[in-house]
């Protein structure tokens, strides 16, 4: 029958260019001056990590808001137009003591108005509350401008290898910042994933000798607890949508199979049926809806990618190219999965229509581009790339373009997860 | 019962004390001494065999096609020696552990690597070795012999390993 054909246009090639001038500062204090530098270079940042936007470059600028004002009547549109702009924000600080206040506002260049004003208040340090307030801004222009709220708020768990042999869950905000050691397990750890609701991460992890799977709270040394170590090699752990269960592959009945448990380890049912002794099917993952689960099963003979429809049972295998697909996840707008293929002595990125169809490759002649996850809203994919050398984490739009490195830390790092998107 | 006289065959008699060697003092000493030590070496030489026996058995793995769990008919005399090893050392027991070469996934290899312990103690089962003497352990990629990124290095690390527990 019709495969569908994947969207060939990608909406991250022509970028919406935004002009972010200096903040105005109330006060006159380095301090004042050193955040509103740190406050507009974080918004450029922050926009451009989305894809949808380019900064226009500060030469161009016609008008300095900071000095010429920064309210509707004090803007010169067509100043800005001849700039290149099509989105101008312009802002002014004011940091009284234990508080920051940001008033900003976003205009439309072409329709020559306003689209906000809003003022932010962050009490507390203002270092600290710098970067919240400025996510918050980011945040309302994203809903002003796509109509969905950013992303801003998740955070990218990933594998990091600790100088003494052993492998550790960290997480990074979004865009890399801050990144911290979660797991403190003092052996190796692997395939993590957040709990639906972000608060909780699961893990497979040698601590007893074996490969066993662990739950633990997502933040530093929170403490760990055993799901299951009921099988040989219990792995690839994830929760259901719902959020009470999980899926996870385990050898409790001689084969390496998919099975439904709770969190505290009480097997609910089989989920892959036994195909054969040596059998081998792992790496569960569920539609955003929660009525089909994508997995990774050698039933074929090589690994290839499955999905199974959990109401009526029926089996389908997604990818026939190559001889080795793995790892795969389901785009939380839930029409694509993606997944790490092996073609041509690599593995790359690959997207596929979670219905069947030709899969299109996102990454190429760059090493190996390994286990793929998307952000909150579908628009961008994190993944591991051992481009420079040692594996390290980077992320790209969900065409591929705007391949970049996210965080750099000593070591290897490898199989990056998306959270859900929390309230900052 | 009645009381009979044990009757010596006199021939037989005669023939024993024939046997009998009259030697001196110092040569009964000398001939305890060197069968002390022929006696020492042939422990030193057992013991030896063992220590080599012990250490084959730990020291040959098992190897493996690239994503294959099966047995190849030319690891079987291995397999067979390391039954023959269990089954004169009875007391020992041990962990069989499963490896894999690093091109394949993280995820898949661990599963790879249980797979290929598993059915080298289904194998040593059916030379009849007592299932509750091994315990199966898969390491995947973890844990590679030779960690370049050649032929030799992956076919080295496609490995089930055993370990004295």
């Amino acid at each position: 029958e019709e495969r569908v054909q994947l969207r060939i246009t990608n909406p991250f090639e022509n970028k919406t260019p935004v002009a972010i001038p200096a903040f105005k500062v109330m006060g006159s204090s380095a301090e004042e001056q050193h955040l509103a530098q740190k406050a507009v270079t974080l918004l450029q940042e922050t926009l451009a990590f989305t894809g949808y936007f380019r900064m226009v470059n500060p030469e161009a600028f016609l008008e300095d808001p900071s000095q010429t004002g920064i309210t509707e009547q004090d803007i010169h549109f067509n100043r800005w137009r001849s700039s290149g702009a099509e989105l101008l924000v312009t802002g002014s600080l004011t940091v009284s003591g234990q508080a920051i206040i940001g008033d900003f506002y976003l205009y439309d260049i072409f329709r020559q108005k306003s689209l906000f004003g809003v003022r932010f208040r962050g009490a507390g340090d203002p270092e600290t509350n710098l970067r919240p307030l400025i996510l918050k801004l980011a945040d309302k222009i994203m809903v002003t401008y796509s109509g969905k709220h950013g992303y801003f708020g998740s955070r990218i768990a990933f594998v990091s290898t600790s100088t003494t042999g052993t492998k550790e869950i960290w997480a990074s905000a979004f865009d890399g910042h801050n990144p911290v050691q979660l797991s403190r397990n003092n052996a190796i750890t692997l395939t993590p994933s957040w709990s639906p609701d972000g608060t909780k991460i699961t893990y497979t992890s040698y601590v007893k000798k074996k490969p066993d799977i662990y739950v633990q709270g997502a933040w530093a040394g929170a403490r760990r607890d055993l799901v299951t170590a009921k099988g040989t090699t219990n792995i690839t752990p994830a929760w259901l949508p719902d959020g009470k269960n999980m899926a996870a592959s385990l050898t409790i009945d001689g084969d390496q199979a998919i099975y439904l448990l709770t969190e505290k380890g009480k097997i609910r049912k089989r989920l892959t049926r036994k195909w054969s002794k040596w059998g081998i099917d792992l790496s569960p993952v569920f539609s955003p809806s929660g009525d089909r689960m994508a997995f990774v099963s050698k039933r074929s003979g090589t690994p290839q990618i499955y999905v199974k429809h959990l109401k009526s049972g029926r089996i389908e295998r997604l990818t026939f190219d190559g001889r080795y697909n793995t790892s795969p996840a389901w785009s939380p707008t839930g029409d694509q999965i993606a997944y790490a293929g092996f073609k041509e002595g690599n593995f790359d990125i690959h997207v596929i229509d979670a219905r069947g169809g030709r899969p299109m490759q996102l990454t190429r002649n760059t090493g190996d581009n390994e286990t793929p996850s998307w952000s909150p809203d579908g628009s961008l994919i994190v993944f591991s790339s051992n481009r420079r050398g040692s594996s390290s984490i980077y992320v790209m739009n969900a065409y591929g373009t705007d391949q970049r490195q996210l965080v750099s830390l000593p070591g290897e790092q490898t199989a990056p997860v998306w959270s859900p998107n929390l309230t900052q | 019962c009645t009381k009979k006289a044990v009757e010596v065959d006199p021939t037989a008699e005669a023939a024993a004390q024939e046997a009998v060697t009259e030697t001196t003092a110092d040569d009964a000493a000398a001939a305890d001494e060197a069968a002390r030590i022929a006696e020492e070496e042939l422990m030193k030489k057992e013991a030896a065999a063992r220590a080599e026996a012990l250490s084959a058995f730990e020291n040959t793995n098992i190897a493996f096609n690239y994503d294959s769990s099966a047995i190849q008919d030319s690891e079987i005399a291995n397999l067979e020696a390391k039954a023959e090893w269990l089954k004169e050392n009875p007391g020992v027991r041990i962990t069989i552990e499963g490896h894999c070469d690093d091109r394949g996934t993280t995820d898949y290899n661990l599963a790879l690597g249980d797979r290929r312990a598993a059915r080298v103690k289904a194998f040593l089962e059916s030379l009849g070795i007592d299932a509750d003497r091994m315990v199966t352990v898969s390491y995947g990629e973890e844990r590679p012999l030779d960690p370049a990124a050649n032929e030799a290095a992956w076919s080295k690390n496609r490995r089930v390993q055993f370990v004295i527990r």
